[in-house]
């Protein structure tokens, strides 16, 4: 297989900047207004927040960058699954204590925001029957957009 | 001697009552995650079945908000809102 894609780590900017083109590519699935792009509108959204939540985690716990050669306790070595290993966004907001209090602090309904999207998206859409509609994706990259600045 | 409520007990009753309110039995389970202050709440009902994810979240949201203080809400993870056939095996 090519190596064009292949997995790197990525720095926080970088990170950010895969961010702003997965949002990119959602919006403009969603541009297409028919519910058959609604799931992949939806995907590319949350993994759109995956990459800021985890660009945070990397910024919090900066040995996460490194190749850490070194024996990791049990701690670090969830941790360094749920930065890299894993894409539960419940895992990755447990552990930014202080985004979700800044949140809270400059309006109680961001962090809810946060949380009901962390619940709804899950990494299995890509393999889900289910069929989200149009306006199902809609008020889900509407949350996104007010989201995104305090994310970043 | 007087009965203890915790915060889980609690919410977890509101839950219930508002939901009930609402039409809809649930039943609530709600585990502390590990390593945190934090709870994670998952809701299961069939009536979900019904409505969407983000109405769901809505819903449950609404209830928590107004049983919960701005303190109480920083301890709630996450709320998981499913029906029985949507839990994972």
């Amino acid at each position: 297989m090519s190596s064009v894609f292949a997995k790197q780590r990525l720095t926080p900017a970088q990170a950010r900047t895969v961010s702003d083109r997965r949002r990119a590519d959602a919006n403009a699935l969603q541009a297409l207004k028919q519910n058959r792009h609604a799931n992949g509108a939806m995907y590319l959204g949350g993994i759109a927040v995956e990459l800021l939540l985890k660009a945070l985690l990397l910024e919090s716990h900066p040995w996460l960058q490194k190749n850490v050669t070194s024996a990791l306790d049990s701690r670090q070595r969830r941790l360094r699954d749920v930065c890299y290993r894993w894409h539960d966004l419940e895992a990755v907001l447990e552990r930014l204590p202080q985004l979700a209090a800044r949140l809270e602090a400059a309006n109680p309904r961001l962090l809810q925001g946060l949380k009901k999207l962390c619940a709804e998206w899950t990494i299995h859409i890509r393999y889900s029957t289910y069929q989200a509609t149009h306006a199902e994706s809609a008020a889900f990259l509407d949350r996104l957009k007010e989201l995104v600045p305090w994310l970043k | 001697m007087a009965k203890v409520v915790t915060f889980a007990s609690r919410l977890r009753d509101e839950l219930i009552q508002g939901l009930k309110t609402a039409g809809i039995d649930a039943t609530i389970d709600i585990e502390r995650v590990q390593g945190t202050k934090l709870h994670r709440v998952f809701v299961v009902a069939d009536a979900f079945a019904k409505l969407r994810p983000a109405e769901r979240q809505d819903l449950v949201w609404r209830i928590a908000d107004q049983a919960l203080s701005p303190d109480e809400r920083l301890q709630i993870s996450m709320i998981f809102t499913v029906t029985k056939s949507e839990l994972p095996d």
